[in-house]
């Protein structure tokens, strides 16, 4: 029994490395395909039209609630400990800059076009459609992974500084209307927690997750199986990956900044 | 003496420990129709792959015009890319573009022609394989026969000299395969190009080949010309193309 539990772990860590080293192979290929001709500037746009604005109200929904939920939550548990909650406005700002918008709009934005990137690219895979680009002399990592590199990287930064305002904002409201903050006492209380910095780390959060997703979503889209349930575990995969991948990152750079704090 | 079009030099496949090819040696001349047979899951459309320069062959060489596929710069393979055609067995057609963009994307990628020259090519190449009232249609609004006619007037665009086709005949009816065959022979004759034929008709290899290869047991035998094909003395390759249960 022993040796059988060994030998599994031994087989999934084989396959775990395989995955990691051919993960790092597709990032090298796609960083050196970004600086070759020819460069599809439409398919960028066409891309970058999917990932911002295609997810821009799905995403500033979602966050204005996530904002709402934790200016409400911070004044109930500060009043129960404190019994003063003049400093949410300010705690509130902070978590959203830092964690808030960027964490959920990458996490929305796994789910709405990770997800669709790898039953995309899945089933060109199963289809023969990739074989047909190489039949034609058209790279794959570049046709595919690159514009969608680019229009994640873009867009998921847009939307996370747009999120992180439309969050701020929403945080005021709920603040002004609900705990009794006028928006001078909330900007007040802002200023003392949060700088341009925090939206400066917010933006390049985003980048980075922004990076992740189309990476690792392209990578599962390539090794699908065939068939409906093959690009179905491809997908289920692919978002799992991103999604844990996002909360690494997100405590790696979080660490990383720490120190300029 | 003109080098042959396309020759394999010990060619061995595998798929992790399962072997598919073993040491294949052969040559395709030019303007010559090779029809590959063999029993399903025997490495038909893996050795036609190789041949395309799709897969690298875990052993041995694939010689395209005397050079060494696989060794040729990014823009020699390109260069020769863009003589080769292929067919796949599930056609491939980019289902986000209509008829008339599969035809054009490989012309927009490949040449520097105007959108008028594009057209044109395009209206020419889907009246050679007359499928041109579909051009506005999507491929999952038509029917198989015609996805086959499209995928071949897309293989076609670039008026190749190698042409492959994997399976062109599979999930068509007799009268459709056998039209559909015509029309590979009929453009392969104007053309006057190397083709590659997979299927799992005999009678249809028997129509479009000038030689039929056997894949079977990691093995690829020339059985000749279909006549000497059909006279075959392996029993067991005689009991495939007749369609019996092997001895």
């Amino acid at each position: 029994m022993m040796v059988a539990a060994l030998e599994k772990l031994g087989g999934g860590l084989t396959v775990g490395s395989k995955a990691v080293s051919e993960f790092i192979v597709l990032v090298a290929e796609t960083m050196s395909e970004m600086l070759r001709p020819p460069f599809r500037w439409r398919d960028w746009l066409r891309q970058l039209h999917f990932v911002a604005n295609q997810s821009l109200p799905i995403v500033l929904f979602c966050v204005c609630f996530a904002a709402m939920v934790t200016i409400l939550e911070s004044s109930f548990h500060m009043k129960m400990v404190i019994q003063n909650d003049s400093m949410v406005p300010g705690f509130a700002s902070m978590l959203i800059l830092r964690e808030l918008a960027a964490v959920v709009t990458a996490l929305l934005l796994t789910s709405r076009v990770g997800a669709g990137m790898t039953a995309e690219v899945g089933t060109m895979k199963i289809t023969e459609q990739i074989e047909a680009l190489q039949m034609l002399g058209i790279r794959p990592v570049q046709f595919l992974v690159v514009p969608r590199l680019i229009a994640c990287v873009l867009g998921a930064t847009i939307l996370t500084l747009l999120a992180s305002l439309v969050c701020l904002w929403a945080a005021q409201l709920v603040s002004e209307f609900y705990l009794g903050f006028t928006p001078a006492l909330f900007l007040t209380a802002m200023r003392r927690f949060v700088s341009f910095q925090d939206l400066l780390f917010a933006g390049i959060k985003g980048a980075c997750f922004g990076a992740v997703i189309p990476l690792v979503s392209c990578y599962f889209g390539f090794r699908c199986q065939s068939g409906a349930e093959g690009v179905g575990a491809a997908t289920t995969r692919s978002v799992v990956t991103s999604s844990v991948a996002i909360i690494v990152i997100d405590f790696v750079l979080s660490f990383l900044f720490s120190f300029t704090y | 003496m003109a080098l042959p079009a396309l020759q394999l030099h010990s060619v061995s496949h595998s798929f992790g420990a399962e072997q598919i090819l073993n040491s294949v040696d052969l040559s395709v001349e030019n303007g010559e129709r090779i029809a590959i047979v063999g029993p399903s899951g025997q490495g038909k459309s893996t050795l036609l792959k190789i041949m395309a320069g799709l897969l690298v062959a875990s052993r041995g060489r694939v010689e395209i015009e005397g050079a060494d596929f696989h060794k040729l710069s990014h823009e020699q393979r390109q260069k020769l890319r863009c003589r080769m055609g292929m067919l796949f067995q599930k056609n491939a057609l980019f289902d986000s573009l209509h008829v008339g963009e599969n035809i054009a994307f490989p012309l927009r990628e490949v040449t520097k022609q105007s959108e008028q020259e594009i057209e044109t090519l395009v209206v020419k190449g889907l009246e050679s394989v007359g499928i041109l009232h579909a051009k506005d249609l999507y491929p999952d609004e038509m029917s198989g026969g015609m996805q086959k006619r499209l995928g071949i007037a897309r293989a076609q665009a670039l008026n190749p000299d190698f042409l492959f086709y994997d399976d062109p005949t599979a999930g068509l009816d007799p009268i459709t395969s056998r039209k559909i065959i015509d029309l590979i022979i009929d453009l392969q004759e104007k053309k006057k190009a190397t083709i590659v034929v997979v299927t799992n008709e005999m009678a249809r290899a028997f129509q479009v080949g000038h030689r039929v290869w056997y894949v079977g047991d990691r093995e690829v035998f020339d059985l000749g010309t279909p006549e000497q094909a059909r006279e075959t003395k392996n029993p067991k390759i005689r009991a495939f193309l007749r369609g019996e249960v092997s001895p």
